[in-house]
């Protein structure tokens, strides 16, 4: 591991899994007639940490959170929610646990103030208290204005707002978010991600689901790769990436046509480069090694070879190559 | 129970929710409209038809009774009526109603116990039918103001209304809360009621034709147990001797007939010469009757039925093997993309460097015009 991924790591300010996990999964299985849609799943969320579960549809996202949250009896494996088992003492989790599915559950004729005091009252929240809550809720989703609006009038963007409002009405210590993301434009997705931030910054444990890999990269302080019922990796996004062969995309800009382009690459594939490629007037290749000294050595050679570097940069969405790589083995 | 739990949350929603604005109180202004409407018009077909029978001015005192009876018994079949048709309406869209929204998984993921869930359910079924039932007593006691009928007849009565009414609505919610469509769920449920008032009658036939064959003649078919309109009529302590002897025949009048013997009443009134015996139930429940306890019965059976609906409710809203299944729909669907945002397009918004991004490679480099060396980063190759 290089420095900079330690210094990566260290600001990200988890490098260990040393806290006490919010949740801890050991061989959780779940069958579906024939189909295991959670085979033997392990996980463990470290308390106070933003953990992404990330892995296509079907591969057991939303039946492993569904086993967290006590709403889905597993066959087999254990689950402790905070210190507690969730088959054994399931209100107890209840009591600790937000739980936001891929869906929103409409009452119509009913305002949005009403819609969450509602749920407020079914986890036992006096009337004073709930009145409080709500205003204080509808403020952190910015739905203080829409208080008095009937809820099925929402855009997507505010019924997913108010849904992780829902999820909070009991002040949880665990949110459990499933693909709270999917169906949002992206203006409701930076808004989405800002409060996500800010339950963490509460100190708040959440477990957000993905089958879209950059919607958690900048969220997430750990991620679990999860395909057809098996987790694949787990760990803060570095680790992840250095366990998978430390494999960077680079891409470069260059002047000069197809002959510094030719040039370009032949100083790439000396340092070792793979998929090296010259579309579009740009470079693009995988560099070998430790992923920071080898794209400056790859950066510094180009330029001593004499090819007019313009723009030069890793390619965002970098975890999501990663995650398929992580994938490819098992799929096939 | 603190005040904070004095009313269960998901019948107060219910009651939120249906009960704002101005359509229930149009809807029970109307109803209690029709039913003034329908009182009327029966007490002027039960005078002619009195009158027509008697001469005019029977309809008097005399007549009161009789006038007072078809009254009370026409709207107490008219609001079982009602009960049967309103309760499953209501209950049956109840459970499958918030699977269908997709609702349920939150409720049941809230501290809310899944036998709250399911009386709230009831409650919330039963609500604006109570109403209903209510509202429609003072219609029925317009009786009183004729005589004929004790106040015990009335209260018994409107006592076995209401337990069909709880029982059926429960028994509905049974049956939502087993099928995932609400509108199979509503199918059954009325195929359910269907089947307790008309299927039970036919059977009794069927039992009476075999029972007759064999000889039996005071044999009492046992499938009308089951029929609500039977139980009725006994509750209501009918009587049964028709026009001919100062009665006027009610939507009742039919089932009294089934009653067994010692559960038949004395007429009201035996004739115009006997007006002093008009009012002949001195005990109300009807101690003292030898076996005339065919309401009782009859509400101990839609009882049993009743808390095997409830049963069968907490335990399909209980959290198990199967809701996630319920909870979504199909599995293992084709991957979807999100729409407008195709996986691999960078993310919207402030997008900063990857957490991993290495500090050392510039973002953007400048121009690097040629022969110029090397920037001094990294190791230089040779």
């Amino acid at each position: 591991m290089s420095a900079a991924d330690v210094a990566a790591a260290a600001t990200s300010g988890d490098g260990q899994p040393a806290a006490a996990p919010a949740v801890r999964v050991r061989g959780l299985l779940k069958r579906y007639g024939q189909l295991a849609a959670v085979d033997r799943l392990d996980l463990d969320v470290p308390e106070g940490s933003v953990f992404g579960l990330i892995g296509p549809n079907g591969a057991g996202k939303t039946t492993t959170m569904l086993a967290v949250v006590t709403l889905l009896v597993p066959d087999e494996g254990t689950i402790e929610v905070l210190g507690h088992d969730a088959r054994r003492e399931p209100r107890d989790v209840r009591a600790a646990v937000g739980y936001m599915p891929d869906f929103f559950g409409v009452y119509e004729g009913l305002t949005c103030a009403e819609y969450l005091d509602f749920f407020a009252a079914a986890y036992r929240i006096g009337p004073a208290e709930r009145r409080r809550q709500v205003a204080d809720l509808l403020e952190l989703v910015d739905l203080s204005h829409r208080a008095d609006v009937d809820v099925s009038g929402l855009s997507r963007g505010m019924q997913q707002r108010l849904g992780l409002a829902r999820a909070l009405v009991h002040d949880p210590r665990l949110l459990v978010l499933d693909e709270p993301a999917s169906g949002l434009d992206p203006r409701a997705r930076v808004d989405l991600r800002e409060i996500l931030r800010e339950l963490s910054r509460q100190g708040r444990t959440i477990l957000i689901s993905s089958h879209i890999l950059s919607e958690l990269e900048e969220i997430c302080d750990r991620v679990g790769i999860i395909e057809a019922g098996r987790m694949l990796a787990q760990g803060t996004p570095q680790e992840i990436r250095a366990r998978s062969r430390s494999r960077l995309v680079v891409v470069a800009r260059v002047l000069g046509g197809g002959d510094a382009l030719r040039r370009a690459a032949d100083v790439a594939m000396a340092l070792g480069a793979t998929r090296v490629s010259t579309d579009g007037g740009r470079l693009t290749c995988e560099v070998q090694g430790d992923t920071a000294e080898a794209a400056a050595d790859l950066l510094a050679a180009l330029v001593h070879a004499g090819v007019r570097v313009v723009e030069y940069h890793e390619e965002r969405g970098a975890l999501e190559r990663l995650f398929l790589t992580v994938t490819e083995g098992i799929v096939r | 129970m603190s005040a904070a739990r004095a009313m269960n949350p998901v019948l107060r929603r219910e009651l939120t929710e249906r009960w704002r604005g101005r359509r229930a109180f149009l809807l029970l202004t109307v109803y209690v409209a029709v039913l003034a409407l329908i009182t009327e018009g029966l007490y002027w077909l039960g005078r002619s038809i009195l009158e027509s029978q008697f001469g005019q001015g029977f309809a008097g005192f005399a007549g009161g009774p009789a006038l007072g009876r078809f009254l009370y018994e026409n709207l107490l079949g008219f609001v079982l009526l009602l009960v049967l048709f309103i309760a499953p309406g209501y209950a049956a869209a109840q459970i499958s109603g918030e699977r269908e929204r997709r609702s349920l998984p939150l409720l049941q993921v809230t501290l809310l116990r899944p036998i709250q869930i399911v009386l709230g359910k009831l409650g919330a079924s039963l609500a604006w039918l109570m109403l209903l039932v209510v509202a429609a007593l003072p219609f029925a006691a317009a009786a009183f103001f004729l005589g004929g009928v004790a106040v015990g007849d009335l209260a018994r009565a409107v006592l076995y209304v209401l337990v069909v009414a709880v029982a059926i609505a429960a028994m509905s919610l049974g049956i939502s809360a087993a099928t995932r469509r609400t509108a199979a769920s509503v199918v059954l449920t009325y195929a359910l009621v269907l089947t307790l008032v008309f299927g039970s009658g036919f059977v009794a036939i069927i039992e009476y034709v075999i029972d007759a064959n064999a000889g039996r003649f005071d044999e009492r078919p046992k499938a009308l147990y089951l029929n609500p309109f039977y139980g009725l009529a006994d509750a209501a302590r009918i009587g049964q001797f028709g026009v001919f002897e100062g009665q006027l025949p009610s939507v009742l009048t039919m089932f009294a007939f089934a009653l067994p013997e010692a559960a038949r009443p004395v007429p009201a009134v035996v004739d115009a010469e006997q007006v002093d015996e008009f009012v002949v139930e001195p005990d109300p429940f009807g101690a003292g009757r030898r076996g005339g306890s065919v309401w009782v019965a009859t509400m101990g059976i839609y009882a049993g039925l009743g808390a095997l609906g409830l049963v069968v409710a907490h335990a399909r809203v209980r959290p198990g093997r199967t809701v996630a299944r319920l909870g979504r729909p199909a599995r293992g669907g084709p991957p979807r993309p999100p729409p407008g945002w195709a996986p691999g397009q960078p993310p919207p918004g402030p997008a900063p460097a990857a957490p991993g991004a290495p500090p050392g490679p510039p973002a953007h480099a400048p121009g690097v015009p040629p022969g110029m060396p090397p920037p001094p980063a990294g190791s230089a190759p040779g």
